[in-house]
């Protein structure tokens, strides 16, 4: 009789130790570093940061006046500044690393993830996305800054010899892909429609700076540092630095690629066009025909269309929107009624619009094999 | 002494069972000679008439002269539902229809069919929702919407694949939302929307060789105050288009 309650015993103990993983095996990774206010959010409840909670599976990352750092269980690293969110939507590890999966979203604020190092998933089964864009990594280092728009800059940062820290690939919606291979190289995504800008290198970021702000518990001796000049200003501490003035914004990392920021539909100002046109111009400028080009980050990219300016013409009262990524170029024109014409962009197309004050011809592709003739009158 | 609602579902019983029989006809060409006919003149609201018509040389309409259709079809009543496919060549379809609210599928597979409909010949049409899929080659189409009378809140889909199709659709309905999709080669496509407000109108077309003619009328209400819409996708390697979007009539 003893034997058998000492079996059940046994049977028992081991029901609880074999069943003990079920209940942990959402735990996905740690906070190991906090400072400030921070919470998990998990089923609608805020758990506090400060009480360095496990991360579990659909985890809400969120800080306040705060930072936190996470590491998951491959070494991954996510770390968030102040005021940042980060949604934890799919971590799986499987003891084959091609069938390890992790996808997250950056949905707001600063924050700086690095690869795992372990080698228990695969790089290519990282999934990291923003409000406007989507970003594959390749033993990666970089950071992700959200503004309350949704815009994105992402900025691959270098390893521990100033090398690239490997790739990320950037794109959405668009179809436009955008590779960040060098350190500090960085591309902005303004909409989910809009194509991620050309690859630039912010220069006046150095490596310190980049990993002062991404520091969330500095050490010891350095905290006493921090906390002896908190009473000073401007000193050049850590603490004078305002993570959410980020120096890289600053500098206009599109200066250099104002030419390729695409005209898109949220580019169209209704209120721009020109109800009463002047005659005297329209007889002057009845023959024009004017060629454009546009010229892109890697060369000469003509579209071939005539006529009429990308972007909105005040002549010809076109909104013209050309979209590489999905092959369409778009003339918008709203002023007594509205047209919206959509042609592949190797079209060759002619349109003839006849309005009460002038007429205009635009041509795309050379020879037109589609001709569209608009006569808006009042 | 029955009820009206008894004595509607009598009469919607009996049109229920006349039209079985004829799709009993119908559906057995093999043994008949004469082509396949269905001669309709229903009045009454929330009528569902639902047909299939399959063979060659169907028609479908009022009273039938010198082996076409002479007359129309009628159909008048609200809260109308109708589902109509029509399978084979050389069909036709011919009628008028007034009825508010009324929801109209049709399927068109064949080729050199003609359609002649008028929705809205002598009384409103006011929100209809008309969905209508055809593919063949050759077929004619005459389509008016509020033909002489109000004809308000249309929502109109036409999808056509087929090539040499001949389509002149005149919509004279204030708030109609009008969206055709074409695939095919040397298609004619000839639509009006005509003398009312917010026009919007939609083509996406693909194949070469259409000939596309829009008219877009806002008459008394004036382009600048009641501005229409019209969104023309193309991908062709031959193509005329003529839009024309004006306040008034040449």
């Amino acid at each position: 009789m003893q034997q058998l309650q000492l079996t059940k015993k046994i049977l028992l103990i081991s029901a609880m130790l074999l069943s003990y993983p079920a209940f942990s095996a959402d735990t996905i990774g740690d906070i190991v570093e906090q400072t400030g206010i921070g919470n998990i959010i998990r089923e609608g409840n805020k758990i506090p940061s400060s009480n360095l909670p496990s991360i579990n599976l659909y985890d809400e990352a969120q800080t306040g006046n705060g930072r936190m750092l996470i590491e998951f269980l491959d070494a991954e690293e996510l770390a968030l500044t102040e005021h940042t969110l980060v949604f934890i939507d799919e971590v799986y590890y499987d003891p084959d690393p091609n069938l390890s999966k992790m996808t997250m979203r950056m949905a707001m604020g600063t924050a700086r993830f690095a690869s795992g190092k372990l080698g228990k998933m695969n790089k290519a089964n990282i999934a990291i996305s923003t409000p406007t864009a989507n970003i594959a990594i390749n033993g990666t280092d970089f950071t992700s800054t959200v503004d309350e728009l949704g815009r994105s800059l992402i900025i691959l940062l270098p390893d521990a010899n100033g090398d690239a820290s490997g790739s990320i690939t950037v794109w959405n919606e668009s179809g436009t892909e955008v590779i960040l291979e060098e350190a500090y190289s960085a591309t902005m995504v303004s909409t989910m429609e809009s194509s991620p800008t050309a690859p630039v290198v912010i220069n006046n970021i150095t490596p310190n700076l980049i990993n002062n702000m991404f520091i969330v518990s500095p050490p010891a001796d350095v905290q006493q540092v921090i906390d002896e000049s908190a009473t000073k200003s401007d000193d050049g501490g850590i603490l004078d630095v305002d993570f959410l003035e980020f120096d890289g914004l600053d500098a206009d990392a599109l200066k250099d690629s104002e030419g390729d920021l695409e005209f898109t539909e949220l580019d169209i100002d209704l209120l721009d066009v020109d109800f009463l046109q002047d005659l005297l111009d329209i007889v002057e400028e009845l023959d024009r025909k004017v060629g454009i080009s546009k010229t892109g980050g890697g060369g000469t990219n003509t579209y071939g269309i005539e006529g009429t300016a990308i972007g909105f013409d005040k002549d010809t009262q076109y909104n013209t929107i050309v979209d590489t990524g999905s092959g369409l170029v778009t003339f918008y024109r709203k002023v007594n009624g509205t047209i919206s014409i959509k042609l592949p962009i190797d079209a060759m197309a002619r349109i003839n619009t006849q309005t009460d004050e002038k007429e205009s011809i635009i041509e795309m592709g050379g020879d037109a094999a589609i001709n569209i003739f608009i006569r808006q009158t009042n | 002494m029955p009820s009206g609602e008894t004595k509607k579902m009598k009469m919607t019983n009996k049109l229920n069972l006349s039209l079985g029989l004829l799709l009993t006809m119908l559906v057995m060409p093999v043994l008949a000679d004469d082509d396949n006919e269905i001669f309709l003149q229903q009045s009454g609201d929330t009528l569902t008439l639902t047909i299939d018509q399959v063979g060659y040389g169907n028609k479908f309409g009022g009273t039938i002269a010198n082996g076409s259709i002479a007359t129309d079809m009628i159909l008048t009543g609200t809260s109308v539902t109708f589902n109509l496919d029509q399978i084979g060549n050389s069909n036709q379809l011919f009628g008028p229809a007034i009825f508010d609210s009324a929801t109209v599928n049709m399927v068109f597979t064949g080729d050199s069919n003609i359609f002649d409909w008028n929705i809205g010949d002598t009384g409103d049409a006011d929100n209809t929702n008309i969905n209508i899929a055809v593919t063949g080659d050759g077929n004619e189409w005459d389509y008016d919407q509020g033909y002489a009378a109000s004809a308000n809140y249309l929502d109109f889909d036409l999808t056509l694949i087929g090539d040499s199709n001949e389509f002149f659709i005149d919509i004279d309905s204030d708030q109609a939302k009008w969206e055709m999709e074409i695939t095919g080669d040397s298609n004619n496509i000839d639509t009006k929307q005509l003398d009312a407000s917010d026009h919007d109108l939609k083509v996406v077309h693909t194949g070469d060789s259409i000939n596309m003619d829009i008219i877009q009328q806002s008459g008394s209400c004036g382009n600048k105050t009641c501005p229409g819409k019209i969104d023309l996708q193309l991908s062709s390697d031959n193509a005329t288009v003529t839009i024309n979007q004006k306040d008034t009539s040449d």
